[in-house]
């Protein structure tokens, strides 16, 4: 079917916003707020999270064909799905300004050692925007091809960490308020289960494919979460210090720089599933703009996206602290209402569905 | 009664053929019954005519008549009834256009003949073990080829004219029961809408096969030797094959195909996925290579490892060029002997060899024009290439792109550029196959002959890629 | 031509090639390539007088048709503080300065009078530098250590950090890196362990530092041997070791230059190394300008095995590789030790000395609180190898029977790694620098008992010296 993507490539897309925001810059902050809890707190994230895996699968049986904007416009009239797409459209666009500020970053860092930011957009935009204009199928189909390369760079992160001494960090010594707290200040990082219920209608679904899904999420969690655990191994005390978990995992692994540059593994990982992730909030944002504003098609949308990408950019990447400090004080109350109160919201409409479909049988 | 008149019909075409110096006419008459035959000198097979034809009728004792002529007298197995106004076209295709003045009815007969060469191994697609015989240029020696692999009464031959002056024999051919149909009907579509006034070779109408003619990238198979047809057809492709060429197209077409030798299959199955890897490798070296190292050089020195720097950094000292000057200076270079290697007669390659090799790259970096860690990244490059000879000209300009890419904006660059690619090529479609297909969409059954590749009794089915009509190979 | 141009605008992305050939390629044509750019540094002192800091930058600048020495260069600038210190030295190599290939990073000693982590706050925050980066101390100057170095490379054909992690891995038994050392600092016991690399100085002009550093060392009884496993001088000539003041001093000693003998572990007597190593000419920096050259050619490298205890970032002892032996014997990566004892004195010969290498080892332990204070038990099962029998028996030879250890020998090597054991706990308990992980290990088994102990004693400090260590030797033969 015309830019449909199958269930595995719906699955690898999950995989990847799972990563988002939370391979680099993540564990250094909340090292810093709760120590080694920090992996409880993700833990947490996660399991809330992954309760949206299963309310997607429901609403996309209740809901086989229908587009995630007829059915909200269905129990929350037009007005109410507009809005909840617009606020769609600013959480996909910090989300892509907040991974492309970090990832900017680290590469200023580690790779171009200057300022580069015309080179990252250059080389970051016409990508994004080409995802979009191609549609979801190629994207999607593009991911898959590039997702074993990927996960197999995430993977030698995370293994080659065993080849030099680690030792379990100390847990348990925040306390509960801090770990709930930090739940709540980093949960703009988390809830990027929004795309999926986006592209519902894009989906083919098959049932006998609904465990591949769970397993693509599954593992994605299961990766980020070894990431937390071994980088804390690693660094224990010190992780506050490293601000790019999956890279500073090989840094401290070369001893004496006997080998190289090992590091490049996690660059190239690092860079592949920026662009990924980045082509995936782009779509993300053109989605929602095209729901909003009917008539204009999606060559509007990408070029708003940019737009906007670089007007927010000069006000937030200048100041990167700012956007850091964004992501804490007021986009959590965005992350948890999208990522979190919305699939709760997507399970009510099944219900409602559900009882209509009764009601008529009766 | 007299039908025509013999010698004011041979004038008449005489005339419509530009009153060519090949243009020939014989007469036989017997009992006043008169035979006229018209060809062309340069493609009619003289001494068949004279065993075929003159000779039976010389013999035969009796009235003649076209039925006689048709089904007894004449000693040939091809010979039709034509009509008037085809009688020129069938002169220009080697057959010899019998008239007579004792009935209305014309025939042609085929005895078409032009120099042609012995099916030999072609140069591109050398086996070690394997079948060594390859397509000429003859359309029915072709044929036979395939026909002699395949004696099957699936295996269907459909005929097409295309070329307004050239008038060229195309023949698409296919398995009836493994082929896809839209496929066929597609290919048969879009080839009678070709409007052109000569097709010189297959490659002439393979711009018009593909579905996305101002891509990069080929979207139509091509071999030269009959086997790997054969086995493509059996995958339910349509091979289209051209007459005068011995380039035999085939849709749909992945890119996996090239990556696939016909080696391959003759051989060893877990060597032939080294190979297949190594050849994917090459693909990448190919492509990256020059454009990686040009970004390290002038955006990420920190990359590499402190003593491969020391040595660039040693090397690319005196240089009088910039890095980005140094690499494209090299790349031309090799582009120009590969280009003067190839037009350049064979006695002459071996003087190439020793100018391109010594004069150029030695004497070179002597001079100190050129540095020793360039040459070989480019070397490295250009010998890479020919991993996937077919790709050679695509890998070519992505070459030039990802140089530019890596120059320009560093691996960033170059990384946006992999995934710019990739994307493209997953919207590129041949003929509703998947360009990157089996691994982009993931298809886990065609995976059994992909890069890593499975021996032959493992690949019982027929791979999905392609959407054949049958799934099993039986 | 319209039709071109149209053709080619219907597909952005060959627009946004062409954005690239004309906004970047230009500038990527012109660019002569990073190496030409950067001063690629491969290693970084910082020396620290009065109150200006002297930061100086082994740098690799590549000259055509010259000796690897010829195109490393210290080059130097001072600044009131460390950043602006760089800054001068940038401007005297007249490149960027690039610092990802730096592998070491040395601080002389007056930087570890007081808290080195303020000092060294600029390298924790150039993410350029890898975290990877050997961080070491010495008792001259950082920037002789540097020069020597050249020297040693150019030499012997080995780096500095090669030394290092030979130390590091053998008698440290951990990384000497800055990430190690802010481990160290931000832990509990808020102490840490780094390498220590003096430089002699043939004619006497780095004595005074060395002597210095000698002091903090103090005399040490020591009954093992110098392995002179480090040593990397070509020939013998002098007698060796023990620059450490006095007394048994053992010492490894890596000389660069032609005539030293070091690590020969000969009591008394100091190390005193003949034949210079070549080097190129040059001085030393000042006035933040700084100067190139290898300098120094008298300059040598010694190894002496040691490290130095800090505490809060501050100096607080030098290690001895004794001391360091004795720290490390609960480490189960700490083996090949070398353990020489004297037998009793007989009647008719002179007491023969055997040698023992520590082969492997098997450490159990238990942490527990008994009575309200904590207890650390320990056994250890070393396997020893007989190395060597030093004397003038008549009738020794290499005989099967003499790797069975003697009872009496026996005794003595447990009352010889005790001693080991006892001295290096109680350098620690001094210096309260638990660098052996004592206080991880109770905070991990016995949290509660852990922090209620910490509440009674007023901190993590005091921890060490409440500890009570029963430990065990188990010796195995071959």
């Amino acid at each position: 079917m015309k830019d449909h993507i199958s269930m595995r490539q719906a699955g690898i897309i999950a995989l990847l916003i799972i990563f988002s925001n939370k391979i680099l810059l993540l564990p250094a902050l909340m090292h810093e707020y709760i120590k080694a809890d920090a992996i409880f707190a993700i833990l947490m994230l996660f399991a809330i999270e992954f309760m949206a895996v299963p309310i997607f699968l429901k609403l996309k049986r209740t809901f086989p064909q229908e587009k995630l904007y007829d059915i909200l416009k269905r129990y929350i009239t037009v007005v109410g799905a507009k809005l909840l797409y617009a606020a769609s459209l600013v959480f996909m666009i910090f989300k892509a300004l907040l991974i492309f500020s970090v990832v900017y970053v680290y590469l200023k860092e580690q790779i171009y050692q200057n300022e580069f930011v015309w080179i990252a957009i250059i080389s970051f935009l016409p990508i994004m925007n080409h995802a979009v204009m191609s549609g979801l199928k190629p994207t999607a189909r593009t991911m898959e091809l590039f997702f074993n390369v990927l996960i197999a760079g995430f993977v030698f992160c995370l293994v080659i960490s065993f080849f030099t001494p680690i030792s379990t960090p100390y847990f348990f010594v925040s306390s509960a308020k801090d770990i709930f707290a930090s739940i709540y200040k980093y949960a703009f990082t988390f809830g990027d289960s929004l795309f999926l219920f986006l592209i519902i209608d894009r989906i083919d679904y098959k049932k006998s494919e609904e465990k591949k899904f769970y397993f693509y999420v599954a593992f994605g969690m299961f990766l980020v979460v070894a990431l937390f655990f071994l980088f804390y191994c690693k660094y224990q005390l010190t992780s506050f210090m490293h601000n790019n978990a999956l890279a500073d995992l090989l840094v401290f692994s070369v001893h004496f720089n006997a080998i190289g540059r090992l590091d490049i593994v996690a660059m190239l990982t690092i860079m592949l599933s920026t662009l990924f992730q980045m082509e995936i909030f782009c779509y993300g944002f053109c989605d929602s703009f095209v729901n909003i504003f009917p008539p204009l098609n999606k060559k509007y949308a990408v070029v708003l996206f940019d737009l906007v990408f670089l007007i927010l950019y000069y006000i937030f990447i200048g100041k990167y602290e700012i956007m850091v400090k964004s992501t804490v004080t007021w986009l959590p109350v965005l992350g948890v209402i999208m990522g979190y109160v919305f699939p709760i919201a997507c399970y009510v409409f099944t219900f409602l569905k559900r009882r209509q479909k009764n009601e008529k049988t009766d | 009664m007299s039908y025509f008149n013999l010698d004011k019909k041979i004038e008449e075409f005489k005339m419509l053929l530009n009153d060519s110096i090949d243009f020939a006419s014989r007469f036989y008459e017997k009992d006043d019954q008169k035979i006229a035959m018209i060809f062309l000198k340069s493609i009619t097979d003289q001494e068949l005519l004279s065993e075929a034809v003159f000779t039976p009728l010389q013999l035969y004792k009796g009235d003649l008549s076209i039925e006689l002529l048709q089904n007894k007298i004449l000693k040939c197995s091809d010979i039709k009834e034509i009509e008037e106004e085809e009688i020129v076209d069938e002169i220009l295709g080697g057959k010899v256009v019998l008239i007579t003045d004792f009935s209305s009815k014309i025939i042609a007969i085929d005895l078409y003949k032009f120099p042609t060469r012995q099916p030999t191994e072609p140069p591109t697609s050398p086996v070690i073990q394997g079948p060594r015989e390859g397509f000429v240029e003859d359309l029915q020696t072709n044929i036979t080829l395939i026909r002699r692999r395949l004696k099957t009464k699936n295996l269907v031959l459909k005929s097409l004219k295309i070329g307004s002056e050239s008038q060229t024999k195309i023949a698409i051919t296919y398995l009836k029961d493994v082929a896809n149909e839209d496929v066929v009907n597609k290919v048969i579509k879009k080839l009678k809408k070709i409007k052109i006034d000569g097709i010189i070779d297959s490659y002439y109408i393979l711009s018009f096969l593909e579905e996305h003619p101002n891509s990069l990238f080929k979207q139509v198979g091509n071999a030269e030797k009959p086997d790997i047809i054969t086995a493509k057809m059996l995958e339910g492709k349509v091979a289209i094959i051209v007459d005068n060429s011995p380039i035999v197209l085939t849709v749909p077409f992945a890119i996996i195909e090239d990556l696939q030798n016909s080696n391959d299959y003759y051989t060893n199955h877990h060597y032939s996925s080294i190979i297949r890897v190594i050849r994917l490798l090459g693909l990448l070296i190919a492509i990256l290579a020059p454009g990686f190292y040009l970004a390290l050089q002038l955006f990420h020195y920190n990359i590499l490892p402190l003593n491969f720097l020391i040595t660039i950094a040693d090397t690319t000292l005196g240089l009088p060029f910039t890095p980005f000057i140094e690499i494209a200076f090299i790349f031309l270079l090799f582009q120009i002997l590969y280009e003067v290697s190839l037009r350049l007669p064979s006695y002459l390659g071996l003087a190439t060899s020793v100018v391109g090799a010594l004069i150029l790259g030695d004497t070179g970096v002597k001079a100190g024009l050129i540095s020793p860690p360039g040459v070989i990244i480019v070397a490295l490059a250009k010998i890479a290439l020919y991993t996937v000879p077919e790709q050679a000209s695509q890998i070519t300009v992505l070459q030039i792109i990802f140089l530019i890419l890596g120059g320009a904006l560093g691996i960033m660059g170059i990384m946006a550029g992999m995934v710019y690619v990739v994307n493209y090529l997953n919207k590129l479609d041949s003929y509703g196959t998947p360009y990157l297909a089996p691994y982009s969409p993931r298809i886990p059954k065609d995976l059994k002959d992909a890069i890593i590749t499975n021996s032959i009794i493992e690949m019982d089915e027929l791979p999905k890629t392609y959407s054949p009509k049958k799934e099993k190979r039986k | 031509m319209k039709k071109q141009i149209k053709k080619l605008f219907q597909n952005p992305m060959i627009l946004v090639f062409i954005i690239i050939l004309i906004f970047f390629t230009p500038q990527s044509l012109y660019s002569p390539g990073q190496n030409r750019e950067v001063g690629v540094v491969v290693g970084i002192g910082i020396d620290r007088q009065a109150d200006e800091f002297e930061v100086s930058l082994l740098t690799f600048i590549p000259t055509a048709q010259q000796s690897y020495e010829q195109m490393n260069s210290v080059i130097s600038g001072k600044g009131e503080t460390v950043a602006k210190a760089l800054y001068n030295a940038q401007i005297a190599m007249g490149r960027k300065v690039g610092l990802s290939h730096a592998k070491t990073t040395v601080v002389n000693q007056e930087l570890l009078k007081e808290d080195v982590a303020e000092y060294i706050d600029y390298l924790s925050r150039v993410a350029s530098l890898s975290e990877n980066t050997v961080f070491i101390c010495t008792d001259t100057s950082a920037k002789e250590l540097l020069q020597a170095s050249i020297s040693l490379e150019s030499t012997v054909g080995m780096q500095l950090e090669q030394i290092i992690g030979y130390n590091a891995k053998n008698l440290y038994v951990t990384d000497t890196s800055l990430e190690a050392f802010y481990k160290g600092y931000y832990s509990n016991a808020k102490s840490s362990l780094i390498g220590f690399i003096s430089v002699e100085c043939e004619d006497g002009s780095c004595q005074e530092g060395t002597s210095s550093a000698s002091q903090n060392i103090g005399p040490t009884q020591i009954n093992t041997a110098g392995t002179g496993a480090n040593d990397v001088s070509s020939s013998g000539g002098s007698n060796g070791a023990s620059r450490s003041g006095g007394g048994e001093g053992t010492s490894t000693t890596n000389s660069v230059s032609g005539g030293s003998g070091g690590g020969d572990s000969s009591p008394g007597g100091g190390s005193e190394s003949s034949g210079g190593s070549s080097g190129g000419s040059g001085g030393s920096g000042s006035g933040g300008s700084g100067s190139g050259g290898s300098g120094g050619g008298e300059k040598k490298i010694l190894n002496e095995g040691k490290a130095v205890l800090l505490k809060n970032g501050k100096l607080m002892e030098t290690l001895s590789v004794d001391l360091l032996n004795g720290i490390n014997l609960l480490n189960i990566e700490s083996i090949n030790q070398i353990i020489t004892i004297e037998e009793d004195k007989k009647d008719d010969r002179t007491p023969l000395k055997y040698s023992y290498r520590i082969k492997n080892k098997r450490i159990s332990t238990v942490t527990k609180f008994e009575n309200g204070y904590p207890i650390y038990g320990a056994q250890l099962i070393l396997g020893l190898e007989l190395v060597e029998i030093d004397g003038n028996h008549e009738n020794l030879k290499v005989n099967t029977e003499f790797s069975d250890i003697k009872p009496e020998i026996r005794k003595k090597i447990d009352q010889n790694l005790k001693r080991q054991f006892t001295d290096a706990i109680e350098v620690l308990r001094k210096n309260r620098a638990d660098v052996i992980g004592i206080n991880e290990a109770f905070f991990k088994a016995h949290r509660k008992e852990y922090k209620h102990f910490l509440d009674e004693i007023g901190g993590a400090d005091k921890f060490l010296d409440y500890v009570n260590f029963k430990v065990n030797f188990v010796l195995e033969s071959d």
